[in-house]
């Protein structure tokens, strides 16, 4: 379903969206045990999904290191809560600015290679980060981690009036879901703007934008950096649910978990790494109950889509089933195209 | 540093750089015949290393888990190529890195459930286990043994592909595939064969090296990651770069494995960034699209 001739969104499209909404601001209310902690779980993840989305779904990067960003948000905010200051603002946008600064260095690096090379290279990236992580005992906990990350601390005018905390499952809850609001908002508004449409046309034809005096390596450099800043906050908040962040988080299977979120849900639209990332962890969560096997499953199930349905469950849910949801989608994405033949 | 010391790093970095070689050659070859990125390259290493185990723990014979290690991967190899592959050649190589990351899923927990999760050792066959003296270094027999097998097979690959009639074809395709097809070789077949090749080496290494490293399911995602800096350094597509490559990465690795310790892998990913910087396309590669 798409918009009505006068450009508006069916009624069903806002009422579906409400309820979302609704749904989302209330969880807590409703969910008993680990239920809260399951959501923000969801939730970050989805951010991750959606910050390797910026690289793959709006400028056609795959990025098999993700994990590099995710991990190095992870270790960057538990030291900095650890070391420097338990309080919020400093050790978030420290960390952001941080695997910022890291993304433009890699970025910069491997960009100045050519797709099959850039996605090894990339890879590679991560696992330098893992070894590294792993070899420093000192700063990193080595091969075991870091533990007892504390919650961090919120600034005393927003916490005190309201008597606000985010040492609850509640609390960091609702802090998660402010953090993905505003992710979400950021790069739906990048989409829409004059830099989402270079980020297409690079995506769709590099050649012609680089004919029309576009500087194809450096647009592409800040959609890394911008898309490894993203990782590194989902990082900061995994660190930060699970008073817990280690090696394992920056090994390279760990970008595929992130890449297969993505091209599940649909490469093509920014709901797809959403839904890619709620299905994942829910599948994770809730599939351990039946059987330890589960990826086993998730791996067929990825291996189909990719071969039968590569623009994903948005897509498939949208086309075939005519459910309500987005208004317009890319012609294609990285997995669906067929490649040109010179 | 004495002499001793100094031909035991030797030999260790011509051992870890020879089996790196084997592991990979199917990865160059794959690659440069038909632009295939197998992800899962990796996987055939822990199939052949898991079946080879079962096959010479049940029998206590070491050589026939290495005919049975071959077999399982090539035969793995061959049926992932007529399934899956083949469909996805017209689609380029994304799609063909997704699915393989699919299978490296699919794999990884096939062997967690056949075998369960546990690591799994071998012992070194009795006729390899003795140690020799040579100028005051002590080298193990069976590290030997694997650099004769390494050496061996490189050999093998490169007469195979220099004398033989299919090693011609093969280096035909690899050149210039459509016009290999246009003189009325049957490409298709002829990767499929390459396919199988290249995992029944990566079968063998896998099972050759479990006195080593032992086995685990997962194994093969560490390795692939090696694989990935050896036919990248090496030159996307060349055999002979590969073997170049592996060789630095093995003497990289051993060597940095005493200067630096767990830092060693950290040189190897410094060795690739700073040979992409100055040659893109590898040491011996073509650039892509020629």
């Amino acid at each position: 379903m798409t918009t009505a001739a006068n450009g508006r969104r069916p009624l069903l499209h806002w009422v579906w969206w409400s309820l979302a909404a609704v749904g989302l601001l209330s969880a807590p209310f409703f969910l008993v045990g680990s239920g809260t902690e399951f959501t923000s779980d969801i939730l970050i993840f989805a951010i991750m999904a959606i910050g390797l989305y910026v690289q793959i779904g709006l400028l056609g990067l795959v990025n098999f290191g993700f994990s590099a960003f995710y991990g190095l948000g992870g270790y960057l905010g538990a030291i900095l809560l650890m070391r420097l200051s338990p309080s919020v603002l400093p050790s978030l946008a420290l960390t952001i600015l941080g695997t910022a600064a890291v993304a433009g260095v890699f970025g910069w690096i491997a960009l100045k290679t050519r797709e099959i090379a850039f996605t090894m290279i990339t890879l590679t990236f991560s696992q330098l980060l893992y070894v590294l992580v792993v070899a420093d005992d000192g700063w990193t906990g080595g091969a075991n981690g870091l533990s007892g990350v504390p919650r961090p601390r919120l600034p005393q005018f927003i916490a005190d009036p309201l008597g606000l905390t985010l040492k609850t499952d509640a609390g960091f809850y609702y802090f998660v879901l402010v953090v993905f609001a505003l992710v979400v908002w950021f790069v739906r508004t990048l989409e829409r703007s004059r830099l989402g449409a270079v980020f297409a046309g690079i995506r769709e034809n590099e050649e012609r934008m680089t004919v029309l005096g576009y500087s194809a390596h450096r647009y592409k450099l800040a959609g890394f950096v911008i898309s490894g800043a993203i990782g590194g906050l989902s990082g900061y908040l995994n660190a930060t649910l699970l008073g817990f962040v280690g090696p394992g988080s920056l090994f390279w299977t760990v970008s595929g978990e992130a890449i297969l979120m993505v091209i599940l849900g649909g490469a093509g639209f920014l709901l797809g790494p959403i839904v890619g990332a709620a299905i994942f962890v829910g599948l994770s969560h809730y599939a351990v109950a039946y059987t330890d096997h589960w990826r086993l499953f998730v791996g067929l199930v990825f291996i189909a889509l990719v071969l039968f349905a590569p623009g994903g469950v948005v897509r498939v849910l949208r086309d075939r089933l005519q459910w309500p949801m987005t208004r317009s989608a890319k012609p294609g994405n990285v997995v669906s195209r067929e490649e040109h033949t010179a | 540093m004495t002499t001793g010391s100094l031909i035991e790093y030797f030999v260790n970095g011509l051992q870890a750089g020879l089996l790196l070689f084997v592991i990979s050659a199917g990865l160059t070859l794959s690659f440069g015949l038909m632009r295939v990125v197998n992800m899962a390259h990796g996987s055939f290493y822990m199939l052949g290393a898991f079946a080879g185990l079962t096959v010479a723990q049940r029998t206590g014979s070491f050589a026939l888990g290495a005919a049975v290690a071959v077999v399982a991967a090539a035969a793995t190899g061959w049926l992932i190529e007529r399934t899956l592959f083949r469909r996805l050649y017209p689609r380029g190589p994304f799609p063909q890195m997704l699915a393989s990351l699919g299978l490296i899923f699919v794999f990884d927990e096939l062997v967690r459930i056949v075998w369960g999760g546990d690591i799994r050792s071998m012992p070194r066959p009795p006729a390899l286990s003795h140690s020799y003296e040579w100028f005051g270094a002590s080298l193990e027999g069976y590290r030997l043994f694997l650099i004769a097998f390494g050496a061996f097979v490189s050999a093998g690959l490169f007469l195979g592909l220099v004398r033989t009639p299919i090693g011609a074809a093969v280096r035909a395709a690899v050149d210039d595939r459509e016009a290999s097809e246009l003189l009325g070789m049957n490409v298709t077949t002829l990767f499929s064969l390459v396919f199988l090749a290249g995992a029944g080496l990566a079968g063998a290494a896998g099972y050759v090296a479990i006195p080593l490293v032992n086995a685990f399911p997962g194994m093969g995602d560490d390795v692939l990651v090696s694989c990935l800096v050896v036919v990248v350094i090496g030159g996307l597509g060349s055999v002979l770069g590969s073997l170049l490559a592996s060789l630095l990465i093995g003497f990289a690795l051993t060597v940095g494995q005493v200067l630096v310790a767990g830092y060693a892998p950290a040189v190897m990913y410094g060795v690739l960034t700073l040979v992409l910087l100055m040659r893109p396309h590898g040491l011996l590669g073509k650039p892509e699209g020629t």
